[in-house]
């Protein structure tokens, strides 16, 4: 079964028509999509700019990411579960919608970012440097691609709506 | 560190911020959402044809008609409309439309000049207007 067919079956469950075809639960939809988006994206942004030292440097990077995590988390859960429901309602769109293609793309690049920061020495170590002004390239990088993989996910996740 | 390389790194994440918005806004975004970008509403057209499908779906529902011209060659035209919450409001239901209804459709052609349109209002052969436009003013009271 190819990803299309797969697509199209998705599209033709009972689930999928009545998300497509409702009168609320498409606009809440999106509308909580795009509340867990701003949550989860603005918490991670600032642990970005707080582990390359460019924020509250009064507290400590592990402080700051202690705190962050909660809210990153609901955030993120909520962006997934919505978003996962909206691409159950559109799949063939999504399917065939370059910008759609481009969003998990830098959706995983995010996520291969973290998972493989948080298992670096780097990370590890990281009360030897939280306090630092000019913290470890790897952390400044690790930031940078986190910025900027979140801003790509967010862009291209808008214009999928859109029919060029 | 050489002083313009804190400042540059510093300023980078604003920098980067604002190149991509004015890089999204400059974006040529023909849309669902952008009337004006995809249809032309100087250029109305009046289509007289028969549904062969009715699209309830959200972000915008769509209905398909064939149009025969005098020469008896059929035009297969994709009309837009609006979310079903919004025609809902303004007194569609999913049945509004089937399969073999005659209607007249006003609607803003497509500026690329496919057949395809936003549908401004559908009267069909019962008489019943469709829009989903909101409800016309009443007439002044004197």
């Amino acid at each position: 079964m190819s990803l299309l067919e797969i697509a199209q079956w998705v599209q033709e469950t009972s689930f999928s028509i009545s998300i497509r075809e409702s009168i609320l639960a498409f606009p809440l939809l999106e509308g909580g999509h795009l509340l867990g988006i701003s949550v989860s994206a603005g918490t991670i942004a600032i642990s970005d700019l707080r582990m390359m030292g460019l924020i509250f440097k009064k507290e400590s990077a592990s402080d700051v990411f202690h705190q962050l995590i909660p809210w990153i988390t609901v955030g993120f859960l909520m962006m997934m579960v919505t978003g996962t429901l909206l691409l159950w309602s559109e799949p063939v769109k999504c399917y065939n919608s370059i910008w759609f293609r481009l969003k998990v793309l830098f959706l995983f690049l995010a996520g291969l970012n973290v998972l493989i920061f948080h298992s670096s020495k780097i990370y590890r170590n990281m009360h030897e440097w939280e306090w630092s002004e000019n913290p470890p390239r790897a952390a400044k990088l690790a930031g940078w691609i986190s910025l900027i993989s979140w801003g790509i996910v967010i862009i291209a996740g808008r214009t999928t709506a859109y029919n060029f | 560190m050489p002083y313009w390389r804190c400042v540059a790194l510093k300023f980078m994440p604003s920098i980067v911020m604002a190149g991509a918005g004015l890089l999204l806004m400059s974006l040529p975004m023909a849309a669902h959402h952008s009337f004006a970008a995809e249809y032309d509403s100087t250029k109305k057209i009046e289509l007289k044809g028969v549904v062969t499908k009715f699209e309830w779906t959200n972000p915008h529902a769509h209905f398909y008609i064939d149009v025969t011209d005098p020469a008896g060659k059929v035009e297969h035209w994709n009309l837009e409309l609006a979310s079903p919450n919004m025609m809902q409001r303004n007194g569609w239901t999913r049945h509004s439309l089937k399969e073999g209804d005659a209607v007249v459709v006003v609607a803003s052609r497509a500026k690329d000049g496919t057949w395809t349109g936003s549908a401004d209002t559908i009267q069909k052969s019962d008489g019943t207007k469709l829009t989903f436009m909101a409800a016309p003013p009443p007439p002044d009271v004197k």
